[in-house]
């Protein structure tokens, strides 16, 4: 798939605001994959939201975005319910939000906070 | 002094007063540096005054003077105590009453407590701070002060100024050191007010990260009764995951501090509690950590909230979209229910007026026929006459039609029978949600012919049924199957620029306790990264407005949960689909009721 003109330049703008987190638009056969990584604080979360949604929103219905997880050193509850938002962004957009892979700290605050069973995960699903 | 003193000899009891006064002199200078130097309270310059007046032999002496505490003080020679003035009072005291470098006379004057005014007075700066200064006032009621006398004020006042210089400065650093201590004390007192009375655990850690100390909030906030409990432990401890910990003070290595990190920690109880802490590092000169200093904060309560919230929220989201999906659904399924309604309403309308004009006709034929009788029994009477007026009116042409027009409506009299026949069978509007037994077969026959005007334009049907068991099936539902795939495959066909016309096959197969139906055709065919999507609700490759995407949903819904079938697809790009249904003959026991 081609991502939108619109989620591209929001992840520049990320990427450019902050330098202790990152974000990645990448597209497989499968479907669309967000690489999402490093240090998910208050500031960085809270720009996060917003930049989940948009690309959320930039997705046809019916279409499955992956989220990649696996390299989240630290993720805050805010980041948490950045994550939650955009499952509820999806849902509204018919669209399937799925986390592939995960790093250990942000699964156990998922767990925690007992929104990761809402998520579709690739891993178990393998 | 007059010629007549300079000529004057110097006689011994001149030399002798001489030597008593220098002796005097050097004595109050030792005096009142002694004083000075081993008193260093306000009573010191009690004593010098005492002195200077007793020594120079005045009637008054007063020092003014300001204090290490930088408060105006005045000594006045016969009291018991220094007096506090204010600066305004002490300066109008002092001004113009003294000059910067030399003994100044003046007179008269009563300094303040002095009941009477002296005529004569001489002064004489003792020190100076900043812009201020010390000052020395002698007074007498007669005999005016000599020059000598005033020499020795200098001499007295400049010999012992270093002592009065250092004791000065001493005292103010003093008084600047008990103020700062007094002001440190205070906010020491404020700050463990503030420590103590915060609502957050306010901790220390050495560069070990050992708990060094922690305010009441920390006992609270861990469980914990006494400080002895947590001081000296290591902070992970109390760390519910230990990684947490260390990278949080890897952040702080490399930052100097970590701001609003969220951490779990554990409670003497056991308990978890969810908390937001701010660390900052103290460094010493080399740059290495000496201290860590935090403030945590018990956030659990408000992430519980956010967390129900975030939940209710996606469930929400969940909800709708279900409500939206069962919607669609239901309107989809009232959709195909109706065509089935539909075909049966057209097959009972049609059915009346074919019943009365296959009668008619079968009527007409019969009087056709007994005319003809008629016609053979009269031409018998008057032949001639009557082969004049039938070849008038070519009655042998249309004798010989009569048969053929009969013979082609009868057959289609007989197709429209069987379309009201097919119609009916595939409403089976009389069925509702039992299930009895069904003719697959006679139900894809019959799907044909509802789904014929979407096929005929576009491909060949290909039938090959072979014989099967009646199955337990709600007919009109596997029938509005077949006509989904059945339109999905022409449609799927007529996308496609093709040069031949498709074909769509269409097979039945008996097995052990099922049948198999394969629907095949030679359309576009599926990619493989989308083909496992087919049966979503609301997927769907047709273009906008063309497609609910609910079609084949639907259909796996009743051949899977209603039936206990399978319905699969195998696809390939370019060749073509194959749908394969499996239906079991019997009905499971306990399978979905029927009325569900």
């Amino acid at each position: 798939m081609e991502w939108s003109e619109t989620a591209v330049t929001a992840v520049a703008a990320f990427r450019g605001k902050h330098a202790e987190a990152y974000v990645e638009l990448e597209s497989g056969p499968d479907g669309a994959m967000v690489d999402i990584g490093g240090w998910l604080g208050l500031e960085e979360s809270v720009d996060l939201q917003a930049l989940l949604c948009c690309i959320v929103n930039s997705l046809e219905q019916g279409y499955r975005l992956s989220l990649d997880l696996s390299t989240v050193t630290y993720i805050s509850s805010t980041g948490v319910g950045a994550l939650s938002n955009a499952l509820v962004c999806a849902r509204k957009k018919g669209a399937v939000l799925a986390i592939a892979r995960i790093s250990e700290s942000a699964e156990r605050i998922l767990k925690a906070l007992g929104i990761l069973g809402y998520f579709q995960s690739e891993r178990y699903d393998e | 002094m007059s010629e007549g003193d300079r000529c004057r000899e110097i006689t011994e009891d001149d030399i002798e007063a001489e030597l008593e006064i220098r002796t005097r002199m050097l004595k109050l200078t030792a005096d009142l540096c002694s004083i000075y130097a081993k008193d260093i309270s306000e009573n010191a310059n009690v004593s010098a005054t005492n002195i200077i007046k007793r020594s120079f032999k005045a009637d008054a002496a007063a020092i003014f003077y300001v204090s290490g505490t930088m408060q105006y003080h005045y000594c006045l020679a016969g009291t018991d105590f220094p007096i506090a003035l204010t600066g305004e009072r002490w300066r109008a005291s002092v001004n113009d009453r003294a000059a910067d470098d030399e003994v100044f006379r003046f007179g008269p004057w009563a300094p303040p407590g002095m009941d009477s005014s002296l005529p004569l007075w001489i002064s004489y700066k003792l020190y100076t701070s900043n812009t201020e200064g010390g000052f020395i006032f002698l007074g007498r009621s007669k005999f005016d002060w000599s020059d000598e006398e005033q020499a020795d004020l200098v001499a007295v006042v400049k010999a012992i100024t270093p002592i009065i210089q250092v004791r000065f400065e001493r005292l103010r650093d003093e008084a600047i050191r008990i103020e700062a201590e007094k002001r440190l004390a205070k906010n020491e007192r404020r700050l463990r007010t503030f420590l103590e009375g915060s609502r957050d655990m306010i901790y220390t850690a050495n560069a070990q990260d050992v708990i060094t100390s922690v305010n009441a909030a920390g006992l609270t906030l861990l469980g914990y009764s006494s400080k002895s409990e947590l001081v000296g432990k290591p902070f992970s401890t109390f760390v519910v995951d230990a990684v947490d910990r260390s990278l949080q003070r890897k952040k702080v290595r490399e930052t100097g501090y970590a701001a609003d990190y969220e951490i779990s920690l554990k409670r003497a109880d056991g308990s978890r509690i969810f908390c937001l802490e701010t660390a900052y590092a103290i460094r010493n000169a080399a740059g290495n950590i000496v201290e860590l200093q935090g403030i945590v904060k018990d956030i659990t309560e408000r992430i519980a909230s956010e967390s129900a919230m975030w939940k209710m929220n996606i469930e929400l989201a969940d909800a709708n979209m279900e409500l939206k999906k069962t919607h669609a659904v239901m309107v989809q399924h009232e959709k195909m229910a109706s065509i089935g309604q539909l075909a049966a309403g057209v097959a009972h309308e049609i059915n009346n007026p074919l019943g009365f004009l296959k009668s008619n006709h079968e009527m007409l034929e019969s009087y056709i026929r007994t005319l003809g009788a008629l016609y053979a029994e009269i031409r018998a009477l008057v032949p001639d006459k009557l082969d004049e007026i039938a070849n008038r009116y070519d009655l042998a042409y249309i004798q010989s039609e009569i048969d053929a027009i009969f013979s082609e409506s009868d057959e289609g009299y007989a197709r429209i029978m069987r379309i009201v026949e097919n119609l009916k069978n595939f409403s089976r509007s009389d069925q509702g949600l039992k299930f009895e037994r069904y003719d697959v077969n006679a139900g894809i026959e019959s799907t044909l012919v509802v789904a014929r005007n979407e096929i005929k334009y576009v491909a060949d049907v290909q039938l090959k049924l072979g014989p099967l068991p009646r199955i337990m099936a709600r007919g009109n539902e596997i029938n509005q199957v077949f006509l989904n795939i059945l339109v999905n495959a022409a449609q799927a066909i007529a996308s496609q620029k093709r040069e031949t016309r498709g074909v769509i096959a269409i097979s039945t197969v008996a097995r052990a306790d099922s049948v198999l139906i394969t629907i095949k055709d030679n359309g576009p065919g599926i990619l493989p990264a989308i083909v496992n999507k087919v049966f979503d609700p609301f997927f769907t490759t047709k273009e906008p407005g063309k497609g609910t995407g609910l079609g084949l949903s639907i259909s796996y819904d009743i051949i899977t949960t209603k039936h206990g079938g399978v319905l699969s697809i195998d696809s390939t790009p370019g060749e073509g689909s194959v749908f394969s249904i499996v239906l079991p003959i019997e009905r499971e026991p306990d399978h979905s009721p029927e009325m569900d």
